[in-house]
């Protein structure tokens, strides 16, 4: 389960809107518990590093990106809880290029995107049995701010 | 070699939560052996099951991306860093036609996994692309050259559900390139022969035929049922009304036309990029562009261009690939030269764009934007029938016969002591002609000598001008019944 406080969740709705018809994508910093639940406690858009004209339908966070934002979420005591990116007139469901660049144990919410406007948002966690590894859909719960 | 190998936070997990180690090795692929032995989730979580490196983990050594060097078997040296890291890309899924749901509620038997091995090898299809194709339902408008391969190849494909319309019967003047009719087909409806030909090829497919014309009345029913509208008619009207119905419904459209030796292919789907209309505003004047009847087609060139549309209604249904949405494909089979252009999306548009004007189809008038309408303004061509005129030929009168086909068509038939005079060069030409003398015209079907008619009239021509009804179609049987000599 991934727990959002309403202004996160509102401001990545905001940035797919303002993203589109490209896709946005982020990285998401809070604390994960034991049992899989993980608080978001910071957002941190991402600008896309995909090549001009592949906007629309990738994103790319580079590791220099991600690197700096473990190292601004570790002096606050955060972690990196997830990735998140937009769908452009397309479905909440990841893709399988989504599925080879996932890493196990976090969240990669998914925001769908029609004619501008947000559809809807599910949220995948990789995980793994065996030998195959596979995303599953995860419960996403909205809160308000305390 | 001790080095030490940093671990980025977000993959720490499979290490222990440690985010360095020191090991032992002299390539970066030993460090990472040793990593993967001491920590085996992290052999699980960041290597493939061909124990290569997920594409998700980039490893630098002293700052820079092994890709960059030797690859794994980059050199280390003692108390060199090596450090994991993620890159996170992704993308939207091409989304087919073909929901999930669709897709799951249908199975393959070992017979269909028998006939589509090939489908099933190809990454791209695999089974899941298979099950969609089953799922699938494309109608097939038009069952002359163009819908030939697709009949032919959609079935073969193993698409699901095939509909096909056509309201004319096979005549023998069709097979030189509608290879699904066969000569005993002849003056049998090109439904028929059609479904007999997919069940020969496949009798998996279920076939919906529909023997009737569409019309303003019936097309949105007929369409409504299916997932992609293969557009393979011969006409403008049929064209705009496929058009619009697939705009109104929701539907793909992948559309085909040739013109003798040259064949154009596109994919229009307003949601997604223009539509037929976007590229085409209004069609030509009557009679200007001929159909394949009028103008003749090389055999093998539907062949080419409706087997090109088939392949992008395979596409379209297993999602993936590049269509051509947003972009024309034209092929000219006698010079042997193809490109692509680029059709944009006309914010005008009066069924796609902004402010659309067409809602309803029936409340559009496609036989008066057409110009098949007959002008109530304009005055009426007087028109002869082929009885009337072989009968004032046979007596002798004057008259000033003149034919305005194309050099290829005459060639076919001629008529004998006819003025040859293009319809381009009849203003021009006017004072060959004698105004105190009835003039006949004549085409091949009657509708472009109604077209040359006007167009003196426009010029200012003041003679007697009568269309020869049917054209040299009519007249072939009757006034040159006795002359054999056809060809």
């Amino acid at each position: 389960m991934i727990i959002f406080e309403k202004r996160f969740i509102e401001q990545l709705y905001r940035e797919a809107q303002e993203q589109y018809p490209n896709e946005c994508c982020g990285i998401l910093l809070g604390l994960a518990a034991a049992d899989g639940e993980r608080i978001v406690l910071q957002v941190r858009p991402a600008a896309n590093m995909s090549p001009e004209g592949e906007k629309q339908k990738h994103f790319r966070i580079p590791s220099e990106m991600i690197l700096e934002a473990e190292r601004s979420a570790a002096l606050n005591g955060y972690e990196i809880i997830g990735f998140y990116h937009s769908h452009p007139d397309c479905e909440a469901v990841p893709s399988e290029l989504d599925a080879d660049y996932a890493i196990e144990g976090l969240s990669y919410p998914i925001i769908s995107v029609r004619k501008g406007k947000v559809k809807e948002v599910h949220s995948w966690e990789m995980t793994s049995k065996e030998d195959d590894r596979y995303f599953r859909k995860e419960c996403i719960e909205i809160r308000d701010r305390k | 070699m001790a080095v030490k190998l940093l671990i980025s936070a977000t993959l720490r997990t499979f290490a222990g939560r440690k985010s360095e180690i020191v090991l032992e090795g002299s390539t970066v692929q030993e460090v990472l052996d040793r990593f993967t032995d001491e920590y085996p989730d992290a052999g699980k979580a960041l290597f493939g099951d061909d124990r290569r490196l997920r594409p998700f983990v980039n490893v630098y050594v002293g700052g820079n991306n092994i890709d960059a060097l030797d690859g794994l078997e980059t050199k280390l040296e003692e108390n060199d860093t090596v450090l994991l890291v993620p890159v996170i890309v992704g993308g939207a899924p091409e989304e087919g036609v073909i929901s999930e749901e669709r897709r799951k509620a249908v199975t393959l038997d070992d017979k269909e996994i028998d006939r589509y091995n090939k489908h099933l090898m190809l990454r791209e299809i695999g089974v899941k692309g298979q099950k969609k194709l089953k799922a699938a339902k494309v109608l097939i408008a038009g069952l002359g050259g163009l819908g030939t391969p697709l009949v032919q190849y959609l079935a073969a494909a193993g698409v699901g559900t095939i509909g096909i319309v056509d309201f004319d019967e096979v005549s023998l003047t069709n097979l030189q390139s509608q290879v699904i009719h066969g000569t005993r087909d002849v003056n049998r409806p090109k439904t028929a022969s059609a479904k007999d030909s997919i069940k020969a090829i496949n009798p998996l497919i279920k076939v919906e035929t529909y023997h009737i014309k569409l019309t303003e009345e019936n097309i949105e029913e007929i369409i409504e049922d299916y997932d992609i509208v293969a557009d393979a008619t011969d006409n403008y009207k049929s064209r705009y009304l496929i058009n619009d119905a697939c705009v109104l419904l929701g539907k793909p459209l992948v559309f085909g036309a040739m013109y003798q030796f040259e064949g154009q292919v596109s994919v229009f789907d307003a949601r997604r990029g223009p539509c037929f209309r976007c590229q085409f505003p209004s069609p030509p004047p009557k009679g200007l562009v001929p159909t394949c009847a009028e103008s003749g087609v090389i055999g093998t060139l539907p062949g080419i261009i409706g087997s090109i549309q088939a392949n992008e209604v395979l596409k379209l249904i297993i999602g993936g690939g590049e269509s051509l949405i947003g972009e024309m494909f034209l092929f000219d089979t006698w010079n042997f030269t193809g490109r692509k252009l680029s059709v944009a999306k006309n914010e005008n548009c009066p069924i796609c764009g902004k402010n659309p004007t067409i809602y309803k189809i029936e409340e559009f008038d496609y036989e008066d934007f057409c110009g098949l309408k007959e002008d109530e303004e304009e005055v009426p061509v007087e028109g002869i029938t082929p009885e009337d005129l072989a009968d004032r030929i046979e007596r002798g009168e004057p008259l000033t016969i003149v034919d305005v086909r194309e050099p290829h068509e005459r060639s076919i038939s001629r008529f004998p002591n006819a003025v040859v005079i293009p319809i381009g060069q009849l203003a021009r030409r006017q004072n060959e002609l004698d105004p105190d003398m009835d003039t006949i015209f004549i085409c091949r079907e009657g509708k472009r000598s109604i077209l040359a008619i006007n167009t003196l009239r426009e010029a200012g021509y003041k003679g007697p001008m009568y269309n020869l009804k049917g054209g040299m179609e009519a007249a072939r049987d009757i006034i040159f019944s006795n002359e054999g000599g056809w060809l």
